[in-house]
């Protein structure tokens, strides 16, 4: 094991992009960041660990142990280092039976792959089958998947074979990643393409999370492709269909493919209908692309399943507010509210309503909140100015809009409002005078019929 | 110009995500037209600009200003975002 992986990109391990050729080594780009995450941020123990995740991707087992060790000094109840650590002190050979945590119960379902697979390589390294350690009702994908990297280390390409090709019956998901590695079922001979990436791996379902991150590095430099095997490795390790649709919207979402982005959240809801997240990207890909009735849905569920987001709550209210469902919207974004007075959108977006509902002493209330909590822009101080200016307060209208006019001066609201002011006031100098500052600063195509037109020619 | 509130926003999240900008304590809101961004600004590492650097971070900012403001229907961003140590392309 010691030096034989390279992050299960050695094949790959450069890749070019761009018209720069841009070299890029995520496994190298990975170490650095986190290195350099380390360095500022000693308290960060997922650098560490995924340091530690590195080294052991690198067969740098010692080296691994010791980042694992940095992780848990920083969390002492951090589950995946500890596992980090019992691997790679079993990867050593050195017995891990007396360490913590051996006695208790997996705590989530990653935690029982973590303890199948170290039991596996235990059982291998007594000489016993592995396969023995994945328990009949266990995930039958996870058991394939180490099952052929077991029978491919031990140079046992049958059984290899065998488990390769039941894998990628039983998951599309499996066959579509081992097909981007060269591996066909009908072509036997093609496990002599895909092995070498197979044994260049790191096989731990913790590997799961590095592949990952490594899957964001590639992406964040515009490797796509990379960045797909990356995720796809982490489906290898640790399979998960709703965190590979997940990942791969990630992407799609990254490089504006919409549509994908929409069919991969609703395959990964499909999945996993409970993930809160999931259900919220799905709304935003709904609404960016004008599907209302859709995204609010999905907003809905998602405020169904988890009632204290205030971010949520704000978002179907904007829906609600598109379909000029007004009270439902109003509803929402005091909702919002209640679970966080200071989520400003939602007084904002509120205010903003009662404004447009006509209902302007409420709609002065919470811009005076927002006023007072420190959110103070010229458009809220119009706003505010309209209210006033409604409610027949002359001084008070004129005074938000000198505000405004002091905070931001180029904003033309505001001096499109100050002539109507001043209008009403009887002061027509003024009132042509603020028409002409809002006609110089608004664009001659992007004026409209107004009274400040034919007031200030 | 309320009616399209939600599409600005959803836009707004489709461009940060482009930008792997990180959500988490990242207000996001469109009131008729204006989108104010609020927190801290952080990144997914490995990108390559470091967003500590005050020069680097100025163009990454203004690059998102310019970009939100692209949007159809923006008619104001408001940018209020602090300091996290991150990298950004």
């Amino acid at each position: 094991m010691e030096g034989k992986h390279a992050a299960g990109d050695a094949p790959r391990a450069q890749a070019e992009s761009g018209p720069e050729s841009l070299i890029l080594n995520g496994a190298h780009e990975a170490e650095r960041v986190l290195e350099e995450q380390a360095a500022l941020h000693p308290t960060y123990a997922d650098a560490r660990w995924r340091l530690g995740l590195l080294k052991l991707a690198h067969g740098q087992t010692v080296l691994a142990e010791r980042e694992f060790e940095e992780a848990l000094g920083i969390h002492p109840g951090y589950r995946a280092a500890l596992w980090g650590l019992r691997f790679a002190r079993l990867l050593q050979g050195r017995t891990v039976e007396d360490m913590a945590g051996e006695s208790e119960p997996p705590a989530c379902r990653e935690e029982a792959a973590w303890a199948a697979v170290e039991q596996a390589y235990r059982l291998r390294a007594s000489g016993a089958d592995p396969l023995a350690a994945f328990p009949e009702d266990g995930d039958p994908l996870l058991r394939l998947h180490y099952a052929a990297y077991f029978a491919l280390e031990r140079g046992d390409e049958r059984s290899a074979a065998e488990h390769l090709r039941a894998a990628a019956a039983a998951s599309a998901t499996s066959a579509a990643i081992l097909g981007d590695l060269g591996y066909d079922p009908a072509r036997p001979e093609s496990l002599s393409t895909v092995a070498p990436a197979l044994l260049g791996m790191l096989w731990s379902p913790l590997a799961a999370d590095l592949y990952a991150y490594l899957g964001r590095i590639y992406a964040r430099n515009g490797l796509r492709e990379e960045a797909a095997r990356a995720y796809g490795r982490a489906f290898l390790t640790l399979p998960d269909e709703g965190c590979h649709a997940r990942h791969e919207a990630e992407l799609a979402i990254a490089f504006g493919e919409e549509e994908q982005a929409i069919e991969l959240l609703t395959r990964a809801i499909a999945v996993d209908p409970t993930c809160v997240g999931t259900r919220i990207a799905l709304g935003f890909e709904y609404a960016a692309q004008g599907f209302v009735d859709e995204a609010r849905i999905q907003f809905e569920v998602a405020a169904t399943l988890a009632p204290g987001y205030a971010d949520v709550r704000y978002n179907l209210g904007l829906l609600y507010s598109a379909e000029d469902k007004s009270a439902e919207a109003m509803r929402q974004f005091r909702q919002a509210l209640a679970i966080n007075p200071s989520f400003l959108p939602a007084r904002r977006s509120l205010a903003a309503l009662l404004e447009r509902l006509g209902r302007h002493e409420e709609a002065l209330r919470e811009a005076d909140r927002l006023v007072r909590q420190g959110f103070v822009t010229a458009d809220l101080l119009v706003q505010m100015a309209r209210s006033s200016l409604a409610l027949e307060r002359m001084e008070e209208a004129l005074d938000y809009l000198l505000r405004a006019e002091a905070l931001q001066p180029d904003h033309a609201p505001t001096y499109h409002l100050l002539g109507q002011v001043y209008r009403r006031k009887g002061q027509k100098n003024k009132a042509r005078s603020a028409w002409r500052r809002y006609l110089a600063k608004t664009a001659q195509a992007d004026v409209g019929p107004s009274p400040a037109r034919s007031a200030a020619g | 110009m309320a009616s399209v509130d939600y599409a600005i926003q959803a836009r707004v999240r489709q461009l940060l995500a482009r930008h792997w900008v990180r959500a988490e304590g990242l207000v996001v809101g469109t009131t008729e037209g204006v989108v104010v961004l609020k927190g801290p600004l952080a990144v997914e590492p490995g990108g390559g600009t470091r967003l500590d650097d005050p020069l680097q971070r100025a163009r990454f900012l203004q690059r998102l200003r310019t970009e939100v403001a692209a949007i159809p229907g923006v008619r104001e961003v408001v940018l209020e975002m602090g300091s996290d140590l991150g990298t950004e392309d």
